[in-house]
């Protein structure tokens, strides 16, 4: 999970391979003593814990909205009215983020860690946008970004009926579930293509809501010429880094500014958008978040959790910890490809602080407890039911059975963790792109589109020095060499008599795979025969590689299916009381601003530019991830360092949220919202607030940089004027 | 900087001791017992060997004075000392200053706490096993006699029983956010008092910490000087960043930091600050050191945190046990010096550990 830009680095799986040779995210493993039934846990006991009724979270559906719940929790009278002027400021930005419209001119704000390739994207030669901003004084200076698009979501129809009326005589549920999605896949194109009659700016999604028991047809306004408008140094869009990634409290100006403008290049109209909250919000306020969350693991069985919890995030976890241990001893080396080797220990590093964070979640026993209670309350609402029990009366039976299966096999697929792909030996690596591309070659495999393709990411992998490199196969021969056994004849075959050192030393140091240039070379004449001495070691090992791969998928399919069925059933039971998993389509979620208890004391809901000017100082000599920019330096006597900067609230955010609005009852904007808490990570399972926070840019402190820092009177003057 | 030799300690030995410290006395650290290992023979090579000498371990500890349940250390040749104010504020009623702010501008102000003494260790002596304390007793000195390894040694300590009150802040930034056991920490934990002599004199005094404005250096080595100046030893320790709330720890916080703490809690409880403050405190250096940690526990509370070169850069205050490792949060002589010329209204005060520390390093 995690915000945006801020997620806990989804290790970039380079897609080496299409269909069916590889799935996209490589399985743990596991040990026959590992091999034992999931447990609830013992220490905790499942009848000990009070069952929230948000423990699935609180990411309501503009189709079904919580009328009920905001009157009795804040004491809000929302009427449809209401929800229309939430629902309309809100957009979707880009393929993975948030954002609103702020000013009736179309002006767009997002997060600066949202906007960063944009950013990239429209600097000039010798300009670099990124690290020293960007501000647009006139409207004719802002930028627009090639393939920039942001969605605002006009209207929503229920097409339940129709998708599901379309698999009602298909036998099987597989089919049924194929069937079904390639209806609202029609209906889809159908819509878009009679709304674009009417509106060619038009689009229709069909969103899929409870794992396929409901369809909802959703009409989006795609505005497809969006402009920069303004963006801060990266030192303060991203102030911190990736050591305060996940962190609060926080001093980050997380933020950027766009236009959208129509076909006819002029600025958008739009009404519907938030205003500007001149004073902000204070500490036990209602606050809103109105964005796009992705997806959650709130709502499987027990025995998943613990498979995640035993094996494959057990598994992830101790395979980066490992790789971050060896990768420590070349930190700070100043050699070709130090850079890579950076990336690459920021990428772990990052992984590791948010799937540790999840791990965490998942060894607690209260966690575990909460949703074993949970799974226990479905059990018996099912069983209250004939027909709900003659057709799901062994779904978490057969859940468990898969969770048995999967354990199994696990060990097969333990050393292969992170295997092909950018945190790892690059040697490696190209040799797995190597194996592939000439094995499709031999096999006759026509499509040069695909095969021009797999070339282009081969080639694009930087290079990473070579005494790392080799550390980093020995490292993966190692945990081969533990998953398979000693005497594995494959292991066996593949050293010949050599120890792990020397194979890895051998290889290294007559391999052609050191650089991409190397590559290319060895590429064209054909990798598979050029007698590298990495040949024998990928034709060894790929084919194993490959084989748990689609092991691992066939796991997954038959588990996409049972959760599918899962959700049905809880459906089922419980209807729309339970808003339905984020789906990276609109939501709406509601919290309060609220500090919380964290290091021994309390976390306040507000840090200030003061805090600022404290890291800045207090980290100076030891990182250059709190630096300034030279105008931070010495700030104007009118700019008031006690303005708030970044705030805690306690609304349920995932990744996709990063650029949602924070809106005050009235929906007015109060904060724009960027990352969550370390403590956050585990609400992936769980939704919680007793500790876990959203963070948020609070508005003050963007404007008070704007007017004070960046001189933009042009974009002050356009937020804070009222129409 | 220049040192006299009171008395001439030519012998080498390791030592423990035991102090049995009345509960109603004690400051916020708990030790029951200080247990302290001093090697002070140089045949007996250690980590710090290689960089401290005999005469640094000898005017470190003629510099450090002991006082009920606490360290101090001398910072100025007349007499002037500094240790935690929690320390000062733990002790009996009687002897407690008041909670809020006392400065004395000239030393006629400076309030003598009754009932408080503190003490010097002045000499060490092995006493041969045919040996009898022969020694006579001299006012304002005593002697102990401690076995240990199979030798017994002999204690000579100095008492002064004159020590009076020169500055020490309000409660409030003392306590400031009421943090107890945590860093990153906000906390003015200060307290500077002057010994006097038996003729009512500031004691006149060569061996004393140099005071020094600067913040510790990533991975600096440090000594925290408690008692005796007993723990340079086992007491070496580093100021180093180290992994917190999912990112690092810093190396020490700022007078920023404070003044962030103070709005972001909305200047109330325990975050409140004393009138005039945040009127006062932005013509300090606001990028001052104000708190940073140690790796391992304090010597004692109060005890000086001083370089190689005998410069006190703060003061040990506290313990702080992030992920189960524990760190001593020391408030430092850099934030003390701005706020001294700022807020706290004691220019003179500033002057005098200025003038004396560069006295130190001119006789040096």
């Amino acid at each position: 999970m995690v915000v945006g830009g801020c997620a806990p680095a989804a290790v970039e799986v380079v897609q080496v391979i299409n269909q069916p040779l590889v799935v996209e995210e490589p399985q743990p493993m596991l040990t026959v003593e590992d091999q034992q039934q999931p447990t609830v846990s013992s220490t905790v006991d499942r009848f000990d814990v009070d069952l929230d009724r948000f423990d699935g979270g609180k990411m309501w559906i503009f189709d079904s909205p919580p009328v009920e719940w905001l009157a009795e929790e804040y004491g809000i009278d929302a009427d449809s009215a209401w929800f229309a002027k939430a629902r309309l400021g809100a957009l979707r930005f880009g393929t993975g983020c948030s954002a609103s419209f702020v000013s009736g001119q179309g002006l767009i704000l997002t997060n600066h860690h949202c906007a960063r390739e944009s950013i990239t994207d429209v600097s000039r030669e010798g300009e670099d946008l990124l690290e020293n901003g960007f501000l647009a004084t006139t409207f004719m200076d802002e930028r627009r970004v090639p393939d920039l698009y942001v969605e605002q979501l006009l209207e929503i129809t229920d097409v339940t009926q129709r998708v599901h009326g379309a698999s009602r005589i298909v036998r099987g549920d597989n089919e049924r579930v194929r069937a079904r999605r390639n209806k609202a896949s029609e209906i889809a194109d159908q819509l878009t293509k009679t709304a674009m009659m009417r509106d060619s700016t038009l689009r229709v999604e069909v969103i899929e809501l409870y794992s396929g028991e409901r369809y909802a047809a959703y009409t989006y306004r795609r505005y497809k010429d969006v402009r920069l408008v303004m963006a801060p140094e990266k030192k303060l869009g991203y102030f911190g880094a990736e050591e305060d990634n996940f962190t609060f409290p926080r001093y980050t100006l997380d933020m950027a500014f766009f236009r959208a403008y129509d076909q006819e290049g002029n600025p958008v109209i739009s009404p519907d958008h938030y205003r500007w909250s001149a004073e902000g919000v204070g500490p036990g306020d209602a606050v809103f978040v109105v964005g796009n969350p992705g997806s959650t693991s709130r709502f499987g069985s027990v025995s998943q959790l613990t498979f995640e919890r035993d094996y494959k995030l057990a598994q992830e976890v101790e395979a980066l910890e490992r790789r971050a241990a060896l990768l420590r001893t070349f930190t700070g080396m100043n050699q070709p490809g130090a850079d890579a080797l950076d990336n690459m220990w920021f990428s772990i590093s990052n992984s590791l602080k948010g799937l540790s964070g999840q791990l965490k979640g998942l060894r607690n026993d209260t966690l575990i407890a909460r949703r074993s209670a949970a799974e226990f309350q479905i059990r018996e609402d099912l069983f209250q039911s004939d027909s709900l029990s003659m057709r799901y009366g062994t779904l978490f039976q057969e859940l468990d059975e898969l969770q048995r299966s999967k354990r199994a096999e696990a060990g097969r697929l333990a050393g292969f963790t992170f295997f092909g792909t950018t945190i790892g030996s690059r040697i490696m690596t190209r040799a797995l792109y190597g194996y592939y591309y000439g094995t499709l070659q031999r096999r006759g495999f026509v499509d040069q589109n695909v095969l021009d393709d797999i070339l282009e990411d081969a080639l694009a992998l930087d290079d990473l020095p070579v005494e790392p490199d080799q550390e980093m196969i020995r490292l993966r021969l190692e945990e081969l060499q533990e998953a398979l056994g000693m005497q594995d004849p494959t292991m066996r075959s593949l050293l010949g008599g050599l120890s792990i050192d020397s194979l890895a030393a051998s290889v290294v140091t007559a391999t052609a795979l050191k650089d991409s240039a190397g590559f290319a070379l060895l590429l064209e004449k054909g990798y598979l025969g050029s007698g590298d001495p990495t040949v024998p070691v990928i034709s060894a090992l790929a084919p194993l590689y490959f084989t748990a791969q689609q092991q691992a998928e066939s796991f997954q399919n038959r588990e996409d299916l049972l959760v599918a069925e899962l959700a049905a059933l809880r459906f089922a039971l419980y209807g729309t009381d339970v808003p339905p998993d984020a789906s990276f389509s609109l939501r709406l979620s509601d919290g309060r601003i609220q500090g919380y208890v964290y290091n021994g004391t309390h976390a306040p809901a507000f840090t200030t530019f003061y805090g600022l000017y404290d890291h800045f100082h207090a980290y100076r000599t030891t990182s250059a991830s709190w630096d300034l920019p030279e105008r931070w330096l010495d700030p104007p006597d009118t700019f008031d360092l006690s303005t708030p900067l970044n705030l805690v609230s306690t609304n349920d955010i995932v990744g996709g949220n990063s650029g949602s609005p924070l809106l005050n009852q009235d929906l007015e904007i109060v904060g724009l919202v960027f990352d969550g808490n370390i403590e956050s990570l585990p609400n992936v399972y769980v939704f919680s607030d007793h500790t876990a926070r959203a963070v948020s840019v609070d508005v003050r402190a963007i404007l008070a940089s704007l007017q004070y820092i960046y001189k933009a009177e042009r974009i002050v003057e356009e937020i804070t004027s009222v129409e | 900087m220049k040192y006299r030799s009171i008395l001439f300690c030519g012998i080498s030995l390791i030592f423990g001791v035991h102090f049995a410290l009345a509960t109603q006395m004690r400051p916020r650290i708990e030790q029951d017992t200080v247990r302290i290992h001093h090697t002070i023979d140089h045949e007996v090579p250690t980590p710090s060997d290689q960089i401290l000498d005999r005469d640094w371990i000898e005017n470190a500890r003629l510099g450090t004075l002991e006082i009920p349940g606490c360290a101090a250390a001398l910072v100025s040749a007349d007499g002037l000392a500094v240790t935690s104010a929690s320390c000062l504020r733990s002790l009996e009623m009687w002897i407690r200053p008041s909670d809020s702010v006392f400065v004395a501008s000239v030393p006629s102000h400076e309030l003598q706490l009754f009932g408080l003494s503190a003490r010097q260790l002045v000499e060490i002596q092995k006493l041969d096993s045919t040996d009898q304390d022969s020694s006579t007793a001299i006012v304002g000195m005593h002697s102990e006699i401690i076995q240990l390894n199979g030798h017994s040694w002999k204690y000579i300590w100095r008492t002064y029983d004159d020590v009076r009150l020169v500055l020490i802040p309000s409660v409030e930034v003392v306590n400031f956010g009421d943090e107890v056991g945590v860093y990153p920490r906000h906390s003015l934990d200060f307290a500077l008092f002057r010994v006097y002599d038996q003729d009512e004199q500031p004691l006149d005094t060569e061996s004393y910490f140099a005071w020094s404005d600067r913040i510790p250096r990533d991975r600096e080595k440090l000594f925290s000087t408690a008692f005796l100046d007993s723990r340079p030893f086992t007491d070496l320790t580093r100021s180093e960043t180290y992994p917190f709330n999912g990112t690092i720890a810093p190396l020490y916080t700022t007078l920023y930091g404070m003044l962030d703490q103070y709005y972001s809690h909305g200047g109330t409880g325990a975050w409140d600050l004393p009138d005039g403050w945040i009127d006062r405190i932005k013509e300090a250096d606001l990028s001052s050191g104000l708190n940073f940690s140690l790796t391992g526990k304090c010597a004692q509370p109060g005890a000086a945190v001083v370089d190689i070169d005998m410069e006190i850069l703060g003061i040990a205050f506290d313990h702080a046990y992030p992920e189960g490792n524990v760190r001593c949060v020391v408030v430092s002589t850099s934030g003390i010096s701005s706020l001294l010329n700022s807020v706290l209204d004691a220019e003179a005060i500033a002057e005098e550990l200025a003038e004396q520390a560069r006295d130190g390093k001119d006789d040096l």
